[in-house]
């Protein structure tokens, strides 16, 4: 409509004309190609299936896999953590609580241990920082599949559990 | 101050820098602000010379030298970034580290530790020595302080600060060589008024508050200024506040004019009314009431009999804009009102070489004089309890924390046919029967103000922390107060 636009230029950017179908009419009306993908699902019916009953059925994981976590104990069967919250401050995902304390005073040569670690399993994202953030060798993490629970509070590990993961 | 001081021209890292004759290299270099490490030095105690980390480098000395007790000289050069110093230092570093037990991971000086951050600047990235640590004793020092001997560099910052700042020279070091360690003398223990301030000036994790132990990692924590509200000095504060923004510790800010870098111990401890024990709400008569209800029944008492029987009393822990707030109130309110001050009792000033906590425990005393012309609140309160007859109204605007309630007050009291009373605290005050309306306010921690201290200086504060209840400024209430008036005197044209 501009009076300056020159009359020769093709408008190709703002035209709305559809462009040519390259496709024939075969394949435009669809149905043999939906066949073909029914018969897909239809063999797929009589093969072994690739996926499992989760979390009825565990898949099996390498020795390396990042589970859920455990905290480890010295030889004398003492939990190694001290609670520097070395973990805490390098998860990304803010799902570990520590409240420190005093240590056992029989305890010899440990100031400190936790008298709360809490790790929020809804919330770890599994990347393994908090391993290897930690100085102390106090956490690890086993390969074993994260579990199932019904409540949101039954996700939250303590330090218990955490140490008899 | 008129004595004339001699002034040096100096170089330090290729600036040109006048200071006083008397100084030495390393205060020249921090006013410039050139910062040469340090641990033993702190510019509030004496030289003692021993850390060696200060190694700076002087045109025509052979060597380095010490910064902090290097005196300046005129046409002194000094560089602090060459490459002897950095060895130097790396040197020194490595020697403070051998009997160290790294033990960052359980210590509370880790990530405000001179130790950590010297290291970095200035350590190698790997020890050298293999051979086995000396391993030294583990103490309680007093009731506020821990000693971790393992850790201690032997600066001696803390027994220089006992001898002078505090003069009750508690602190020394026994043993020797590679065995010295800091201790108290035998029968004493660190608990002098000021001893935590050894926590404070400990560079390295030897010395902490038993007090703060195990609370919170330092990086987890936010900070603000604040005044400390505890006497009328008005020493300059942190607050350091946990991610819940609690009061995790307290500790004294920089100012020459004030508290140089000193607090005393209760001052330090005494926020734990600003978590427990609150007025959460505003209260009519003993029970729980809207804002509304509250201030309707607080505006009837101040204005019953247009404010002739009634009386204002402030406490000296009010913040000069509190003060005013209600003085504007009773000037519109009940301007037959009388204002009277109270305080808590003033006790004898604990003297110290270095540093004096006052017995007036009152934070504005001199601001009350200011605002409300009373010089003396306790005479005030005197002159108050002394008359008899009836109060009809008793506007008390209280905001002392752990208040004892003196014979006099109580008459004043009793007295009184209907109290409104402005705390924070939900306290024996409140049990009190004639307590008609409580309004509840905000501890000094949680609202902006001014104090104005014993020497006349107003230092203005700001809030550290969001309110802990449902409270107000005084200046807020009395603002919504003066709304309701003006509200009220237009429904009454109206009808």
């Amino acid at each position: 409509m501009s009076a300056n636009a020159p009359e020769t230029a093709p408008r190709k950017s703002g035209s709305h004309e559809p462009l040519p179908s390259r496709l024939g009419w075969l394949t435009r009306i669809y149905i043999p190609m939906i066949l073909k993908g029914m018969l897909i699902s239809l063999r797929e019916f009589f093969r072994k299936p690739v996926t499992i009953q989760y979390p009825e059925q565990k898949p099996r994981v390498s020795e390396r896999f990042r589970g859920e976590h455990r905290l480890t104990k010295d030889a004398e069967g003492k939990m190694k953590c001290v609670a520097c919250y070395m973990c805490a401050t390098a998860c990304p995902a803010h799902c570990i609580t520590i409240e420190a304390e005093a240590a056992p005073p029989e305890w010899e040569g440990r100031d400190k241990i936790p008298r709360v670690f809490e790790i929020d399993m809804l919330k770890c994202i599994y990347c393994g920082y908090c391993v290897e953030a930690c100085p102390k060798e106090a956490i690890e993490m086993t390969n074993k599949i994260p579990q199932v629970y019904r409540t949101r509070q039954e996700f939250i590990y303590d330090r218990e559990k955490l140490l008899s993961n | 101050m008129t004595a004339e001081v001699k002034m040096v021209n100096m170089k330090i890292d290729g600036r040109d820098v006048t200071v006083p004759a008397d100084w030495t290299v390393i205060r020249a270099a921090h006013k410039n602000d050139i910062d040469i490490p340090h641990y033993c030095y702190h510019p509030d105690l004496s030289i003692a010379g021993n850390c060696r980390i200060c190694m700076v480098s002087v045109k025509g000395a052979p060597r380095p030298v010490v910064g902090c007790a290097t005196p300046v000289a005129e046409g002194m050069e000094v560089t602090t970034t060459a490459a002897a110093e950095v060895e130097a230092r790396k040197s020194v570093m490595e020697f403070l580290l051998i009997n160290h037990p790294l033990d960052c991971p359980e210590c509370d000086q880790a990530g405000e530790c001179k130790l950590q951050d010297y290291s970095v600047d200035h350590g190698r990235d790997h020890g050298r020595f293999h051979e086995e640590k000396v391993r030294k004793s583990k103490s309680t020092m007093g009731p506020h302080v821990k000693y971790w001997g393992s850790r201690c560099i032997l600066c001696t910052r803390c027994v220089r600060f006992t001898d002078e700042v505090s003069g009750t020279g508690e602190l020394g070091i026994i043993y020797r060589g590679d065995r010295n360690e800091i201790a108290t003398f035998p029968g004493r223990v660190l608990d002098n008024p000021l001893s935590m301030n050894t926590v404070d000036i400990c560079p390295v994790g030897a010395l902490v508050s038993s007090d703060f132990l195990f609370q919170s990692r330092v990086w987890n924590l936010h900070s603000n200024p604040s005044i400390c509200p505890g006497c009328s000095l008005g020493c300059n504060t942190r607050v350091d506040l946990d991610a819940k923004d609690q009061i995790k510790r307290i500790v004294p800010r920089r100012n020459d004019a004030v508290n140089k870098e000193w607090m005393c111990d209760s001052g330090r401890l005494n926020f734990g009314y600003v978590h427990a024990g609150r007025l959460q709400k505003p209260k009519l008569g003993g029970a729980d009431a809207t804002w509304k209800e509250a201030r309707r029944a607080a505006l009837e008492l101040l204005a019953l009999n247009g404010g002739a029987n009634t009386v204002a009393l402030i406490s000296a822990w009010n913040t000069s804009e509190a003060m005013a707030a209600i003085l504007d109130l009773v000037a519109v309110e009940s301007p037959a009102a009388r204002i009277f001050g109270y305080g808590n009792p003033v006790v004898a000033d604990q003297v110290f070489p270095g540093f004096t906590i006052y017995g007036d425990k009152n934070p504005n005393r001199a601001g009350m004089e200011q605002v409300l012309g009373i010089a003396d609140p306790a005479a005030s309160l005197k002159a108050l309890a002394s008359e008899t007859g009836s109060i009809g109204t008793l506007l008390l605007v209280h905001n002392i924390p752990d208040f004892v309630i003196t014979p006099e007050f109580k008459a004043v009291l009793d007295r009184s046919e209907n109290v409104v009373l402005l705390d924070f605290a939900s306290g024996e005050l409140l049990r009190y029967g004639n307590v008609a309306v409580a309004l509840p306010t905000l501890t000094s921690f949680e609202k902006a103000g001014t104090f104005v201290n014993n020497a006349g200086l107003a230092q203005s504060f700001e809030p550290v922390m969001e309110p802990a209840t449902y409270g107000l400024s005084e200046a807020e209430i009395v603002e919504a107060l003066k709304r309701d008036v003006g509200a009220a005197t237009r429904a009454g044209a109206a009808a």
